[in-house]
């Protein structure tokens, strides 16, 4: 087990390099001069030039990248062009605002689709399901920022329950978390209940209403750990791409998180801010895909043993070579 | 068999099963009336109607006169939202078809050939695929410049991927059948098999791809210009009048109202066919 989680911590890396470059061409191909942006519309060609210099400006596309990969190997990020502080830093400072709105998002988005599409499954056809497949339909229609502006509009407006923007107690994160959760939860409610329709129509769960159990017996002892698997993936996934920065949604909120910092960073073309978040976005992605499959392991055995076989086979094929 | 009359036939069947749901037919009709709307608008009233602001007839209520009252600037926001769906539907329609073409060409030259360059171009696509959406498109579109031009190729190049993947697991499917066998005895050509023979075969997943992929194309387009990324005020488009509402959307309600639920009955409308359509494609997927 640990030599896979080795292999692919391992297989994370080319990936990695793959995103940075790309993000990297493109920064690089924006028109305009990072170092006059520092320096204002008033400095002289020589300030800029020098600045150029300091910066690394002056060497070749590949190279530069070269050197900020070898930096970021060790761990430093950089500086942001625009405020000069350590990218790392304010990063780190943004990332648990972020990770309570992507956590509390998920947690209601799971705990309500789960037994809502278990229960869709069960009644199929009855008008429980019709009314549950056209709101998750109509759910997924919405862009996330639109329910986030009817949240603001109906309980901070107007019942002003809860407060519009920022971040600061527990009550700002309740509206921007019903927001992510609104745009993930179509998704797991669709999932949970094709997986249990799936489940529901296999031989053991025949035999064991056969055998004279109950229909709420066989769902919760038999086919709700089976038909989760997928919908662990699902979850999982979505949890990596929101803790990334819920751009749109931070936006509505004005909430200062990874996605706000994100797209203030692009529109300023602060190449080392961007870099450093979409690198941050895409380890975290990675790690919590990786969490998932092992947790996978934990729930099926059957995936278990598949692994172990798999770094068995490995080490026998190393051997042979 | 003649050949027309076995397409024919499988059209026609595709279409009596899509008929038979009710939600896919309202899908349609729901497309069709949209689509009506944005293409015939320009032949009853003058685009300068959507843009140019009166301020002698500012947050007029829905009703008469104006059906849906009027805007901020004093524009009638019935008018604006046809000219929305005119913007929404041919710069979505627009980047999906140009995705779809790097798509496809890349997926067929993967999935028919195989071997290594399969395995590099599907890395190179993996790798676009690791990158959230939105974050790509952004990226793209600040390095190029705001704009609608700039705005579809930004969504198009976050697209390609997504279509390499669906063309190729289908051209998969159908490479190995004893017909492709026996055009290539036949002495066909490698580019011949893939347009006449490959391509026609694997259609049912790209057809519904193409069409889930235009749904998500125009939130995507409105998402960025509610960021300020995509299309700019004055240009009618959905995301940009709600950001421009936001500041009002107590007194005015109808203001972010109307723009969010044009957004979310095409959508859903354009999935809604999706979801017929790949019942209707493929019978066996249905639940």
């Amino acid at each position: 087990m640990i030599r896979y989680i080795g292999q692919r911590l391992l297989m994370m890396i080319p990936v990695i390099l793959g995103i940075s470059f790309i993000i990297f061409s493109i920064m690089n191909l924006t028109k305009g001069d990072p170092a006059r942006l520092i320096l204002g519309e008033g400095a002289t060609l020589e300030a800029i030039e020098a600045k150029r210099e300091e910066l690394g400006l002056n060497d070749a596309f590949i190279v530069r990248y070269a050197k900020y990969i070898a930096r970021v190997a060790i761990g430093d990020f950089g500086r942001s062009y625009r405020t000069d502080a350590p990218v790392s830093e304010e990063i780190f400072s943004r990332f648990p605002t972020t990770f309570y709105i992507a956590f509390l998002g998920i947690l209601f988005a799971t705990l309500f689709a789960v037994p809502v599409g278990v229960i869709s499954a069960v009644k199929q056809y009855s008008a429980i399901d019709i009314i549950t497949t056209v709101v998750a339909m109509l759910l997924t229609s919405m862009p996330g920022f639109f329910v986030g502006m009817l949240l603001i509009l109906s309980f901070a407006l107007m019942l002003r329950i809860f407060p519009a923007t920022g971040i600061g107690t527990w009550r700002h994160f309740i509206l921007p978390s019903l927001s992510v959760a609104s745009v993930t939860m179509a998704n797991f409610i669709r999932m949970t209940r094709s997986t249990m329709l799936e489940v529901i129509r296999q031989d053991y769960v025949r035999t064991a209403r056969a055998k004279g159990a109950s229909m709420r017996r066989v769902i919760f002892t038999h086919c709700l750990r089976n038909s989760l698997l997928p919908v662990v993936t699902v979850v999982g996934i979505n949890f990596g791409v929101q803790l990334g920065g819920t751009i749109m949604i931070e936006a509505v909120f004005a909430i200062p998180g990874l996605g706000t910092y994100m797209i203030n960073a692009i529109r300023q073309k602060d190449i080392p801010a961007v870099m450093g978040s979409v690198i941050f976005a895409a380890i975290v992605a990675g790690i919590i895909n990786l969490a998932v499959d092992i947790l996978y392991a934990y729930i099926d055995p059957r995936v278990k043993s598949h692994y172990e076989r798999f770094t068995k086979r490995g080490r026998r094929n190393a051997q042979r070579s | 068999m003649p050949k027309g009359a076995s397409k024919r036939g499988q059209v026609q069947m595709t279409w009596s099963r899509y008929r038979k749901s009710k939600l896919a037919m309202l899908g349609l009709v729901t497309v069709s009336v949209l689509f009506f709307a944005a293409l015939a608008i320009p032949l009853f009233k003058d685009y300068e109607m959507a843009i140019e602001q009166d301020f002698s007839s500012r947050y007029q209520p829905i009703g008469a006169g104006h059906i849906f009252g009027t805007d901020q600037f004093g524009r009638d926001i019935f008018i604006r939202m046809v000219f929305g769906a005119r913007i929404s539907l041919l710069v979505g329609i627009a980047t999906v078809s140009a995705s779809l073409v790097a798509g496809a060409f890349i997926g067929a030259a993967a999935g028919y050939y195989g071997g290594r360059l399969d395995e590099i171009l599907m890395r190179i696509m993996d790798v676009f695929l690791a990158i959230p959406n939105t974050l790509l498109a952004i990226s793209i579109v600040a390095a190029l410049g705001q704009g609608i031009t700039n705005l579809l190729i930004a969504l198009a190049i976050s697209q390609v991927p997504s279509f390499a993947r669906v063309v190729r697991a289908s051209i998969l499917t159908v490479k190995e059948q004893d017909y492709i066998e026996a055009a290539r005895a036949l002495g066909t050509s490698n580019a011949r098999i893939i347009a006449r023979h490959i391509l026609p075969n694997a259609i049912g997943p790209i057809i519904v791809q193409t069409t889930l992929n235009v749904a998500r194309t125009i939130l995507n387009i409105s998402s960025l210009s509610f960021v300020g990324l995509g299309i700019s005020p004055p240009t009618p488009e959905w995301g940009s009048m709600l950001a421009d509402a936001k500041p009002q959307m107590l007194q005015y309600p109808h203001l972010i109202l109307i723009p969010g639920a044009a957004i979310a009955i095409t959508v859903m409308a354009i999935n809604l066919v999706g979801d017929g359509l790949r019942d209707a494609l493929d019978p066996r997927l249905r639940n």
